[in-house]
């Protein structure tokens, strides 16, 4: 008889694998317990003879488990058929496995247990893309590299000196133009550790990011939706009135 | 000549390795029976491109310049038996008599040690028939046992013996949400990390991303392995079609390693490919450069889940095949550099690639996608995908903490250090692509 495609599913995990029914169900379950995890002697087995129904009968049960009985059946007696799917029910309480469920575990748990390469360490390694920056003068390590970073963060402080707490102002990007007044102009640690210079919209329509906090630290105060963060750069200051939204879509008509 | 070697090693580098042939036959014209189709005089694309996968029998008969290795009889049993058993030469078909019990060590130690004087002597007789052999290309997976640790093995030994001939990988990856084993997280550091510095070049697809590939774009319900591997054989043969084909721009397999990775260890490129529609929605769909090439920019057409808005790209290729013509390239790549989302790496020099292959992509009547007269494979070593990296490294973490199954390693003669050892070569990994997306200049329409 050839092998058979059926799908061996467990707590943890899922697959497609091929048996042959020539197999016993001891030996059956050696396999199973190197795709599952589970050993033979807590392995209790449901067939499902249709993959995605929730019908299935019990081919081996962990209560009854008796190696010799196991070694005297044959997969075939159980017409296990092609793309059937064969489940793993673990029913040992104190199961290493109960531990192993990364969905269960939870932030802290992962943080506990996760390796950590220290940045001396990382530092250390000659094959790293940091050594290797290092040794060719490359982003940081380049001094041209540099200098236009600090020509573009100082444009931008020139620029916010010409911006106020409470001029009107506009933002103008793809998505089209909107309005508001600045609420804040400087620099915010906790978005970019102080590196610069950003400007804080209150916006007339919705049509921002927050509510002028940044991570939970209040830089300033609006409506939720109303507020962002931009750079001084996307902000243009002058007579720039609430739009009235019912008005008409071209501007020229309001000023007849 | 610059012939290339096809590695298949364990079931699935095996099943993938199936359907690519069948494909490559099909697109060359070639029977399963390794003669030309009726009404041929010559193969299909051109001598050149041809032979550097097939070779020529003195009688007419056409030979894939491919290996298959599994550690387990029955897969190999299958294309011994197959449609296919007379296309490959018995030599080529390597089977062992026990599995690996998806366990690295088994595979990389016990085991795989045994098969592996066997098939390195197998390789230098295929390489002793090649004029200038330019390299190998292999696929298997990650998560199991022979694919990771005999593939491992033997990438390693294929280093010492063929010293800077490429290799380029396709490598099965363990899907985000369940595991195919409750070891795999183990096997794919353990292999990652001795793979690192050996294959130039790694193309990865998870299975959960094909999967669902198959069930949104191709309305196939519950997918299996087959539907898998065609649609996994439609991007490799896109990959490897200027290879084969004559007359295409960018032909070398150095071309991709020189083009897409900027410093070796970071040689994981993300792939994408389109169109993937069934056969009963083909109609609808115009199928444009313009549209195939804005596809591969969907997350739904990844091979990889990971989102690629969250990484910076340093480098794209873009391997068109069929009807295209250049200008609409040029137009779709333009379109493609505009969008917000792209962003580049802004301290080492970015580009986007294009090849073009004339020969359109073969649909295999048994499957469900569609043929299309041209489609589109975009490979992009973007920092995204370092989340696949995090992903497995997390689950590595919370097993080997409570040392669970170690014992299955250290019982094959497995040091314990080489877990900690892959694991910190890895999170090193982690940290290489971080240190690839920092140092950027001060992104002028940030908006939080």
């Amino acid at each position: 008889m050839d092998d058979l495609s059926v799908y061996v599913t467990s707590n943890l995990t899922s697959s497609e694998r091929r048996i042959s029914p020539q197999w016993d169900l001891d030996y059956f379950k050696t396999k199973l317990e190197l795709i599952t995890g589970i050993p033979p002697q807590f392995q209790t087995i449901q067939y499902f003879p249709i993959s995605h129904s929730n019908e299935y009968k019990v081919i081996s049960d962990a209560k009854a488990y008796q190696q010799d009985q196991d070694k005297t059946h044959r997969l075939t007696e159980f017409d296990i058929v092609s793309f059937s799917r064969i489940h793993v029910v673990d029913t040992n309480p104190d199961s290493e496995l109960n531990d192993l469920d990364m969905i269960d575990a939870d932030d802290e748990t992962s943080e506990n247990v996760a390796f950590k390469l220290s940045d001396e360490d990382y530092a250390k390694r000659s094959d790293s893309v940091l050594n290797w920056k290092q040794q060719n003068k490359l982003g940081r390590f380049d001094p041209e590299f540099n200098k236009i970073k600090e020509q573009q963060v100082q444009e931008n402080e020139e620029i916010s000196q010409t911006l106020k707490v409470g001029d009107r102002c506009r933002t103008i990007n793809i998505a089209g133009e909107r309005r508001g007044v600045i609420r804040y102009v400087g620099k915010i640690n906790v978005l970019d550790k102080g590196e610069s210079v950003w400007v804080g919209i209150e916006f007339d329509e919705p049509v921002g990011k927050n509510n002028g906090s940044i991570d939970g630290v209040k830089v300033f105060e609006c409506k939720q939706g109303h507020g962002s963060f931009v750079k001084p750069k996307q902000v243009e200051v002058g007579d720039f009135p609430e739009l009235d939204p019912f008005g008409s879509d071209d501007e020229d008509d309001d000023e007849l | 000549m610059r012939e290339v070697i096809s590695i298949n090693v364990g079931q699935a580098g095996c099943q993938i390795g199936n359907a690519c042939w069948e494909l490559y036959s099909q697109e060359h014209g070639i029977r399963p029976d390794g003669f030309l189709q009726e009404g041929l005089t010559r193969p299909k694309g051109g001598e050149e491109g041809f032979s550097t996968f097939f070779s020529e029998t003195g009688s007419g008969k056409y030979v894939p310049r491919a290996l298959y290795v599994d550690l387990e009889p029955n897969v190999i049993d299958e294309v011994r038996t197959g449609i296919y058993k007379d296309l490959f030469h018995p030599e080529q078909l390597i089977a062992g008599k026990e599995d690996a019990a998806n366990n690295y060590a088994r595979g990389h130690y016990t085991i795989g040690r045994e098969i592996l004087d066997d098939v390195l002597d197998r390789v230098r007789r295929m390489a002793d028939q090649c004029d200038g052999l330019q390299g190998f290309l292999f696929t298997h997976s990650l998560g199991g046992g022979t694919g990771s640790g005999f593939g491992s093995l033997l990438l390693e030994q294929l280093s010492i013996d063929y010293g800077k001939k490429s290799k380029l990988e396709f490598a099965v990856y363990p899907a985000p949400q369940v595991s195919t084993s409750v070891v795999e997280p183990y096997n794919t550091v353990l292999t990652t990390h001795t793979t690192l510095e050996h294959a130039d070049c790694t193309f990865m697809v998870d299975n959960e991303a094909i999967y669902d590939m198959c069930r949104r774009n191709l309305d196939i319900s519950r997918p299996n392995f087959d539907s898998l591997n065609s649609l996994i054989a439609q991007v490799v043969s896109s990959v490897t079609a200027s290879l084969r084909f004559d007359g295409s721009l960018n032909v070398d397999l150095n071309e991709f390693q020189t083009n897409l990775v900027p410093y070796p260890r970071i040689h994981f490129p993300l792939v994408s490919y389109a169109p993937v529609f069934s056969k009963a929605r083909a109609s609808h769909e115009s199928n444009s450069v313009a549209e195939i090439t804005a596809a591969c920019f969907e997350p739904g057409n990844q091979m990889v889940k990971c989102d690629p808005r969250t990484g910076k790209y340093m480098a794209t290729c873009l391997l068109y095949r069929g009807d295209v013509v250049t200008r609409d390239v040029q137009n779709a790549v333009a379109q493609a550099k505009a969008k917000k989302t792209v962003q580049l790496v802004d301290w080492c020099p970015t580009g986007f690639k294009i090849g073009i292959c004339y020969q359109p992509p073969t649909a295999i009547a048994s499957t469900e996608l569609a043929a299309a007269s041209r489609a589109v494979c975009m490979l992009s070593n973007t920092t995204a995908i370092a989340e696949a990296w995090r992903r497995i490294d997390r689950k590595f973490d919370l097993m080997y903490s409570k040392r669970a199954f170690v014992h299955w390693y250290v019982g094959e003669g497995m040091e314990e250090g080489e877990f900690t050892e892959a694991r910190e070569d890895l999170a090193a990994l982690e940290r290489d692509y971080i240190e690839v997306g920092t140092d950027s200049f001060p992104e002028e329409e940030e908006e939080y």
